[in-house]
């Protein structure tokens, strides 16, 4: 479905930002990319979604050179929930979600009664039915989340690309948005998000691709990659992964928690 | 994926649609009715009745009965005058609905890129060598397109074209045609050339003519055309370039094409009835309240709204008694205050 060869990204001059990444992701599985602040993983997204041109390496969607595909078959292959949407102006959320059907609309033509469907479809699924009529900017921080990944949906693609989704949430908005995204991966969405919480990586990732200064760190399955000398290593500091006595779907539940006492460690490369 | 199923025939966006329609055919039907009985007002006031019969009479219909000086007032004075202020009107108020989409600001105007001070800076040029009507509206408009010009090179100069780059390279290209225009003030014969360049930055329409109505119309049909095409994908640039460019938006396409289209039709406007300002700022506003953000509709409803607040100015100009104020200047004195009472309506989202 996605497959990242190689890729390797400068701004002008600078040393690089990411070096030689790859991975791949298949149909229907959810991929979390771990990573410190300034670790390059926002610049991946950015060269994922076609936003930045890679220096090197390529990305494939559904066996496509990104970079070959013009905006509107991205658009219709890949959808995008940016860590927070601003609107100036005082869009609806109808509105904000028929945005999602841009990429479907013939040139010059009206939203048809299709696109019109897919809408409320899309709110369904999302549950925000009931925000239809209200205005985008007067909507909470988690209830415009809703409807940003509504619109994400309304979009068909087949790849969802999330942006720190539970960045700017409350503890129920979080777990809320952690449940709409396992639902959609089992439905059959393929899913890449960017976190800073291995414990919702444990929660919801089928895959996880740790990033470091650039470089992909670890990958592999979140309860084998995510443990307390990788956690310590990526973020120079004493975490520990522990098993709670608490079983949930089969499995034990696992936390992970930073030791408060122990000194933080040397960062490789800083 | 299942979802309980709002058929789309008793859906809110069907009943929405409804609302706005009727609201659409309100708005250009009344401003049809407006622009009618506009042809009455002026130093001679006119009855519908005997209008009426002036048009039914160029097709034959009526029989003169009335002095010929009435029916070139009507049809060679007034006829052109309400079409351009209609014109004018909503030119000026998509181009400013559609700056402000771009750019997602809502303080921009469509003089935001120069092209107010760049025409200002070559209708001043051409007044002081005395040329005629028709070549000082060139002059403005070649100049007003150069100052456009200017400033998208300067934004260009630092890279991807940033918006802010461009609405900063606006701002220098403003100030530098304004420090030229003075220049020229001070140059120019005080008893001709000077009064002229004044009147003519306050705005007027009073001369024009059927021929500005001809000359104005086609680069109307091409700039509404374009900003029609893409009106969707200019929608979508309201949430920013990178999303936008997400859900399928050819950003560098898009951006140069609203450009051009916006700043034709304000350097077609500014040519034919020099600087009028606000109506560009302060119609999109008003728009928004009665038809919502969506670029689509917002642009329908500022066309017409525009055209119509326009027409009543330059009727409030045409009907006082005495001198006739100039169109700018009376724009300016409702514009400011319609605008602080906007601001204290909708001042949360913007501040």
């Amino acid at each position: 479905m996605l497959a990242v060869t190689g890729l390797s990204f400068r701004y002008a001059r600078d040393r690089a930002v990411l070096n030689n990444i790859s991975f791949d992701l298949p149909q229907g599985e959810a991929l979390a990319l771990l990573g410190p602040n300034g670790t390059g993983k926002t610049t991946l997204m950015r060269c994922l979604l076609g936003l930045l041109k890679p220096g090197g390496g390529r990305v494939d969607l559904l066996g496509h050179d990104v970079l070959r595909l013009s905006a509107r078959q991205r658009a219709r292959m890949m959808a995008y929930v940016p860590q927070s949407s601003a609107l100036t102006f005082p869009y609806d959320v109808l509105e904000v979600v028929m945005m999602g059907r841009l990429p479907h609309l013939g040139f010059g033509a009206s939203p048809s009664r299709e696109d019109r469907l897919e809408v409320e479809k899309a709110l369904a699924v999302m549950d925000v039915a009931h925000l239809a009529g209200r205005l985008f900017q007067r909507l909470s921080g988690g209830e415009k989340q809703l409807v940003v990944i509504a619109r994400a949906l309304a979009q068909k693609a087949r790849l969802l690309v999330l942006d720190e989704p539970t960045a700017n949430l409350d503890f129920f908005n979080q777990t809320r948005t952690l449940k709409i995204m396992r639902s959609l991966t089992r439905q059959g969405q393929t899913i890449l998000w960017t976190t800073h919480s291995p414990d919702q990586a444990l929660l919801v990732a089928d895959r996880l691709v740790m990033m470091k200064d650039g470089l992909v760190y670890a990958r592999g399955r979140p309860e084998e990659v995510i443990t307390g000398d990788n956690l310590s290593a990526l973020y120079g500091l004493s975490a520990v992964v522990a098993e709670t006595p608490v079983v949930s779907a089969g499995k034990p539940v696992k936390v992970c928690v930073p030791l408060m006492d122990e000194p933080e460690k040397e960062r490789d490369g800083r | 994926m299942r979802f309980s199923g709002a058929s789309p025939r008793s859906s809110p966006q069907k009943k929405r649609d409804g609302a706005f329609f009727s609201r659409l055919a309100v708005l250009y039907s009344g401003a049809l009715i407006c622009a009618l009985l506009s042809l009455g007002i002026g130093r001679y006031s006119l009855p519908p009745g005997l209008i009426a019969d002036i048009f039914l009479s160029k097709i034959n219909l009526v029989e003169p009965y009335w002095d010929k000086t009435l029916e070139t007032v009507v049809l060679n004075v007034r006829l052109p005058r309400i079409g351009l202020a209609i014109l004018v009107g909503g030119a000026l108020s998509v181009s400013g609905a559609s700056y402000q989409t771009l750019f997602k600001n809502p303080m921009v105007s469509p003089a935001i890129l120069g092209v107010s001070a760049g025409a200002g800076f070559g209708a001043a040029l051409a007044m002081i060598h005395n040329a005629p009507w028709w070549q000082i509206q060139l002059s403005a408009f070649i100049f007003g397109l150069a100052a456009v010009l200017a400033a998208y090179l300067i934004a260009w100069t630092f890279g991807r074209q940033e918006l802010t780059a461009m609405i900063l390279a606006g701002v220098i290209i403003s100030s530098l045609f304004g420090a030229l225009l003075s220049i020229l003030k001070l140059l120019a014969d005080t008893d001709s050339a000077l009064p002229s360049i004044v009147f003519w930055l306050m705005g007027s329409l009073g001369r024009g003519s059927n021929r500005d109505v001809l000359v104005m119309l086609p680069s109307l049909v091409i700039s509404l055309g374009l900003l029609f095409l893409f009106r969707h994908q200019i929608n979508a640039l309201s949430a920013g370039e990178d999303e936008a460019a997400t859900l399928g938006v050819n950003v560098s396409l898009i951006k140069p094409v609203v450009v051009l289209a916006a700043t034709l039709m304000t350097v077609v406007s500014v040519s034919i009835c020099g600087i009028v300002g606000w109506v560009g700022l302060v119609v999109p506003h008003l728009s928004r309240m009665l038809a919502g953000a969506g670029y689509p509709r917002l642009m329908a409803v500022s066309f017409g709204l525009g055209g119509l607040g326009l027409l009543l100015m330059d009727d409030l100009v045409r009907a006082l008694p005495g001198a006739e104020l100039p169109l700018g200047v009376m724009t300016s004195l409702v514009g400011a205050p319609v605008f602080v009472l906007l601001l204290s309506r909708v001042r949360k989202g913007w501040l």
